[in-house]
């Protein structure tokens, strides 16, 4: 058990990073490490994409349940989206034939954005902790997943909480849901505390070593420190070691994740760290979770070679589809790090290599473009929408016309509404209406694309500005246009792109039903990095390329058009 | 004297959150500040429709017209009891002449510029 991450342990651990790293399977071993010293231990996940009952392979639920084998530890699960549908059947249940239908559909819409689920997360943290019945049953409180910055400033909003919703002027601020939970001010109060306080929580940031998830473990820790939460360890999970030379692809993955670590971003480096190897094996069940920190990671080999699946076509097959169109819109979805950019890039390229054209744009920075492109092909268009940038612009212009009669006060209110992450989701989205409307005479490839909870945002305010019926307020045409063409299969083509690993493959899956919601059928799904069609000999990828097949036949199970592409030299370009 | 705005089921009051924000309910969040800051003796209860569903119900005015008309009749805005503005908020001039029938001036002036006295948080 590495001595560093649990030195002097503290009451509450909590495990951040992006998806994929292995927050999951790390505070799983975690909590068994801490339960088999003796300690009584929670072990919870708040992650709306748990799979914590597929590590543990146990079911849960978010009442605590022992975990056979291991003495002294219980684990819960609570789905923020469960938990936010709860929260909002206690808001719209009493009223179920009191209130005509139309509003209580009204009510239900408004409590199904992304703050509600949030701020449902958050209850449940606060809750555990605060609540002294439950502290005072463990000795540790292990939660796979931390409260992010927003919630976190949400809850320390002292105007919102002091001016606005003690004298109930003003209504709830941008606090939305929270208006609901206002007895718990105290509550969360407390919670904010001991989450900044060395003594009682240590803050674990989990990455993968490259570069992008490194990228985003670094802003998530300044993010935290900024809000005073300081007691933070770095986990550098997944580390190659080189044990057959031989294997090229082994030995450029080895180089690739060295040099990605020399190159850590400095805020990291200020951190306590701890390196775990990179496993073959899938980490399921309290046996393996508790080998999990042991140094040795040697592997008998599985050679399997002789997998019979048969595997998806190849990105030619997609873009002899695509060619056959006179233009329209290309997306590539998915979460972080799984190569959306390469991907839009690399049918950007081809299309333009067919003599069609094309117009690139991607939240990459446009060197990294330029970069992964060479040489911009003649009939290519690039930009890049930085997200920053338009939400600065966004906030600017919001407070330059909205807030122009607004004085100190009501000013600063209105700056402090707008650093929610709606904001920034608003402003992208703006760009990328903007961009969609180009659609119409040329491609359009896109890399950045609107969350479902900005869709589901877009459709709610239809019915919202009817309501507001005589709002002055102007909705860009472009913006008008956007869902409509979004949601028209001949203009719009969106494709998942995923790697063939569990939690990237379940998160697409999940975005899949985002995007249903908000009536956008995806076109289809590109398996990207698969080691499946490569040969390896290198005992540990050779038993991942093994474990990929099932999740390959995951996607092709969904029925929709499925494409992979191999494995490649060249590490994701995605931000 | 009392305000009671029944608002519609909305993220935040404010209206930042919407997908442009509507300088309505800016204007509306700021006048009420103004009136509450100016007038002590006037008493202002906001409403949303998500937040806060008992009060539709409890009052019977707002909930026969939420039955007959459906959402698309709020906002809904009583001066005491009496019903001033349906569907839409009312205008400032409207509100300062039914405050001044009560001896009520309230001035929704312009900001303070920048420098003047906004200094801290509360000096204005």
């Amino acid at each position: 058990m590495p001595q560093g991450l649990f030195a002097n342990s503290p009451k509450n651990f909590f495990f951040t990073g992006k998806g994929g790293v292995g927050k999951t399977t790390i505070s799983a071993a975690t909590a068994i490490a801490l339960a088999d010293s003796g300690k009584r231990v929670l072990l919870v996940s708040t992650d709306p994409a748990s799979n914590l009952d597929e590590v543990l392979d146990l079911p849960l639920s978010a009442e605590p349940i022992p975990v056979p084998g291991v003495a002294g530890l219980f684990a819960s699960n609570v789905d923020p989206v469960e938990a936010a549908a709860a929260y909002r059947e206690k808001m719209v249940g009493p009223y179920r034939g009191v209130l005509p239908e139309a509003a209580l559909r009204s009510m239900e819409e408004q409590l199904s954005g992304a703050c509600t689920v949030e701020i449902a997360a958050f209850n449940e943290f606060a809750t555990l902790m605060g609540d002294p019945e439950t502290a005072d049953r463990f000795d540790h409180i292990v939660f796979d997943t931390a409260p992010t910055g927003h919630t976190l400033r949400l809850l320390s909003l002292p105007a919102a909480w002091d001016d606005f919703i003690d004298t109930n002027v003003g209504g709830t601020s941008c606090l939305g849901p929270l208006a609901g939970l206002k007895t718990q001010h105290q509550l969360y109060e407390n919670t904010r505390r001991s989450l900044g306080d060395a003594t009682q929580t240590l803050v674990v940031v989990v990455s993968r070593p490259d570069v992008v998830p490194l990228a985003e473990a670094a802003r998530a820790s300044a993010e935290l420190q900024k809000l005073g939460v300081t007691n933070q360890h770095l986990v550098i999970n997944g580390v190659l070691q080189l044990t057959d030379a031989s294997d090229a692809v082994a030995v450029t993955l080895r180089d690739r994740s060295m040099k990605a670590l020399a190159e850590i971003p400095q805020a990291l480096t200020l951190l306590p760290q701890t390196e775990l190897p990179l496993r073959g094996t899938e980490l399921v069940g309290v046996p393996a979770l508790r080998g999990f920190f042991s140094q040795d990671s040697s592997v008998p080999s599985t050679r399997s070679g002789a997998k019979a699946t048969p595997l998806p076509a190849s990105l030619g097959t997609l873009l002899n589809t695509l060619e056959s169109m006179s233009g329209g819109v290309i997306m590539t979805m998915g979460k972080g790090g799984v190569g959306k950019t390469t991907q839009a890039v690399n049918i950007a390229k081809a299309l333009a290599a067919r003599g069609k054209n094309v117009h690139l744009t991607t939240t990459d920075p446009a060197a990294h473009v330029a970069l992964t492109l060479g040489e911009t092909p003649e009939g290519m268009q690039i930009s890049c929408v930085d997200p920053e940038a338009e939400t600065e612009a966004y906030r600017n212009e919001v407070l330059a016309t909205a807030g122009a009669d607004l004085d100190g006060d009501a000013l600063a209110l209105m700056e402090e509404d707008l650093r929610s992450p709606c904001t920034a989701e608003i402003a992208v989205f703006r760009a990328f209406a903007k961009i969609v409307d180009q659609g119409t005479d040329r491609f359009v490839v896109v890399d950045t694309a609107p969350t479902g909870h900005t869709l589901l945002l877009l459709d709610a305010s239809e019915s919202y500005h009817r309501e507001v019926s005589r709002s002055l307020s102007d909705i860009p045409e472009a913006v008008r246009q956007l869902l409509p063409r979004l949601k028209d299969p001949a203009y719009t083509k969106v494709f998942l792109v995923t790697l063939p690993e569990r939690t990237p493959v379940h998160e697409a899956l999940a975005l899949q039903a985002d995007l249903r919601r908000a009536e956008i059928e995806p076109a289809g799904w590109i398996i990207n990095q698969s080691l499946a069609p490569l040969q390896v000999t290198d005992p540990i990828l050779d038993q991942r390329r093994a474990r990929e097949f099932r999740y390959i036949d995951e996607v092709i199970c969904e029925g929709l058009p499925t494409f992979l592409i191999p494995w490649q030299d060249e590490p994701t370009k995605d931000r | 004297m009392k305000i009671e705005i029944y608002d519609p089921a909305m993220c935040c009051s404010t209206g930042v959150c919407g997908p442009s924000v509507d300088p309505e309910l800016v204007r509306m969040q700021e006048v009420l500040r103004q009136i509450e800051k100016q007038a002590a003796k006037v008493k202002v209860d906001r409403f949303g429709l998500s937040s806060a569903p008992q009060a539709f119900v409890a009052n019977s005015v707002v909930a026969d017209l939420l039955k007959n008309e459906g959402p698309e009749c709020l906002p809904l805005v009583f001066i005491d009891r009496e019903m001033v503005a349906k569907g839409k908020y009312p205008s400032n001039e409207q509100l300062q002449a039914i405050m001044k029938r009560e001896r009520i001036d309230v001035a929704f002036g312009k900001k303070n510029k920048a420098g003047s006295c906004c200094c801290g948080t509360d000096c204005c």
